[in-house]
């Protein structure tokens, strides 16, 4: 299970792997579907990296929603 | 005078242009056709559709219906574009319908490419583009044992996974030594060799198909390779690439070459005639030449680029400056991605850092033009921006495929010089 957190001003980000997708999700994204800001977030939330958190009106992810790539990330907005 | 704006086509280049237009001209008549019976959805999850990732159909549908009755956007479903008069500013549908526009944006994409072999079209050999497809591969995949996959690039090796994942035992038949010979030595390719036999899809080289074998109703099951050597199977992969859709563009006087040729704002060389996505022959102002591009960050953008330049005022412009990535995600704990144009250049340079970590890079007029990272994502967003900023990189192209390498280290090589 990878696991990777970050705390900011105003919001903290995780992101956990989820297998199989649950049946309610309802917001998915492929990794492709992120630009390169996003991109490089997931990632070290991934691998479990600080990640500098912006205001929360800045994350580009949606609380819940699940991330695919090489496997499901459901990422955690609080 | 309202301004009236017909997109023919509604995957992601079509709904971003669909988007953008609304936004740009809120007042405006804007119709989309297609001729597919469902709204935008997400073309690059229905992959994990079909590998049975993602049972449900909801999440991967982008708009419904309520997203154009809410933006006054017409969409007309199941509709097929016969011809369009660019000097009437007419397009004609197989119903009969003409709709009138001020500018048009062609996002037709793409339709995939049959084996032109004996019983290409047989039960049980797919073709995967569409959900429709999606659907029919799903279906058919849970209940198949033995498969072939035919199509040794970023397509196929969808087929290959949703066999993986679908406990399919496959043959994966590829014409060359290696899977996407264009872009990957047989270094590179040897990680993907690796992960796809961990998938019980055995990489078969120097292969490819002579016919496939039917039985007496007509339902595939196997597959002769040009050697003679035949592999059974009930399930068929085959993805060797597109056709794209301009059958509707004949006598127009639209410059096609292998897709529509589009300069740098996604104008065709017909007035007030505009193409996005797939199917752009674009020119690219980084590579200074036309090139195509078939992901989806570049379809997105290129729809968003021509709405804005469908309703720009004289000498207002936007041109498409982007540098794509492709991600396969088919493989637990091994990431890969295309970026840029890894299958061009003027010379290269590539290193394999490990059993599962590669890199390659490609460069043209000693700037980086794209590359392939295999195992280690990290440094993907760092080149990309290489490529934005058209460095010229003579003298520091051996410092990218330092294993540590950080931007840093141009910075300071360049100090040096």
């Amino acid at each position: 299970m990878a696991v990777g957190t970050s705390s900011g001003q105003h919001v903290h980000l995780s992101a956990r792997e989820v297998e199989p997708v649950p049946a309610d999700a309802t917001a998915l994204r492929h990794v492709d579907q992120l630009d390169d800001e996003a991109f490089d977030q997931f990632r070290r939330l991934v691998d479990g990296d600080t990640v500098n958190v912006q205001p929360a009106e800045e994350v580009p992810f949606e609380h819940g929603e699940i991330i695919v790539h090489t496997a499901y990330f459901r990422v955690t907005v609080r | 005078m309202t301004e009236s704006y017909v997109i023919i086509g509604d995957g992601i280049a079509g709904g971003s242009a669909a988007k953008t237009l609304r936004e740009e001209s809120p007042d405006a008549d804007i119709t989309v056709i297609t001729d597919e019976g469902e709204t935008l959805y997400n073309r690059i999850l229905i992959k994990e559709y079909a590998k049975g990732k993602i049972p449900m159909e909801d999440p991967l549908f982008l708009h419904d219906e309520e997203w154009y009755e809410e933006r006054d956007i017409d969409l007309e479903l199941n509709t097929h574009v016969t011809h369009i008069d660019p000097d009437g500013h007419v397009v004609h549908t197989h119903e009969g319908d003409d709709y009138e526009y001020d500018a048009l944006l062609v996002a037709t994409g793409g339709t995939p490419r049959q084996l032109p072999v004996d019983n290409s079209d047989a039960d049980g050999v797919h073709h995967f583009w569409t959900f429709e497809d999606a659907r029919s591969i799903a279906d058919h995949a849970e209940e198949s044992e033995q498969g072939i996959v035919v199509g040794a690039g970023l397509l196929g090796i969808d087929f290959a996974a949703i066999c993986g994942a679908r406990g399919i035992e496959a043959n994966y038949l590829m014409r060359g030594d290696c899977w996407w010979r264009y872009a990957l030595s047989e270094d590179g390719a040897g990680i993907i060799h690796d992960a796809l036999r961990e998938l019980d899809v055995e990489p078969v080289f120097q292969s490819g198909v002579d016919h496939f074998v039917t039985d007496d109703d007509g339902h595939v099951t196997g597959a002769v390779d040009p050697n003679g050597e035949e592999f059974e199977g009930e399930f068929v992969g085959v993805s060797i690439g597109l056709d794209f859709n301009t059958e509707f563009l004949r006598g127009s006087g639209i410059e096609t070459d292998d897709g529509i040729v589009v300069d740098e704002f996604m104008e065709t060389n017909t007035e007030d005639i505009y193409a996005a996505g797939d199917i752009t022959r674009f020119y690219d102002v980084i590579l200074e030449e036309h090139a195509q591009n078939g992901s989806w960050d570049s379809a997105k953008k290129q729809g968003a680029v021509a709405a804005k330049n469908m309703t720009a005022a004289d000498g207002e412009a936007e041109e498409f400056r982007h540098v794509s990535s492709y991600s396969i995600s088919h493989f637990k704990d091994l990431p890969f991605v295309s970026f840029g144009h890894p299958t061009i250049g003027d010379d290269d340079r590539e290193r394999k850092y490990s059993d599962t970590e590669w890199r390659r890079l490609t460069f043209k007029n000693g700037k980086l033009i794209g590359g392939v990272l295999i195992g280690n994502l990290k440094l993907q967003s760092a080149f990309k921006r290489i490529i934005r900023e058209e460095r010229d990189l003579e003298g520091q192209k051996d410092l990218l495929i330092e294993e540590d390498f950080e931007m840093e280290m141009l910075d300071a090589a360049a100090q040096e010089q």
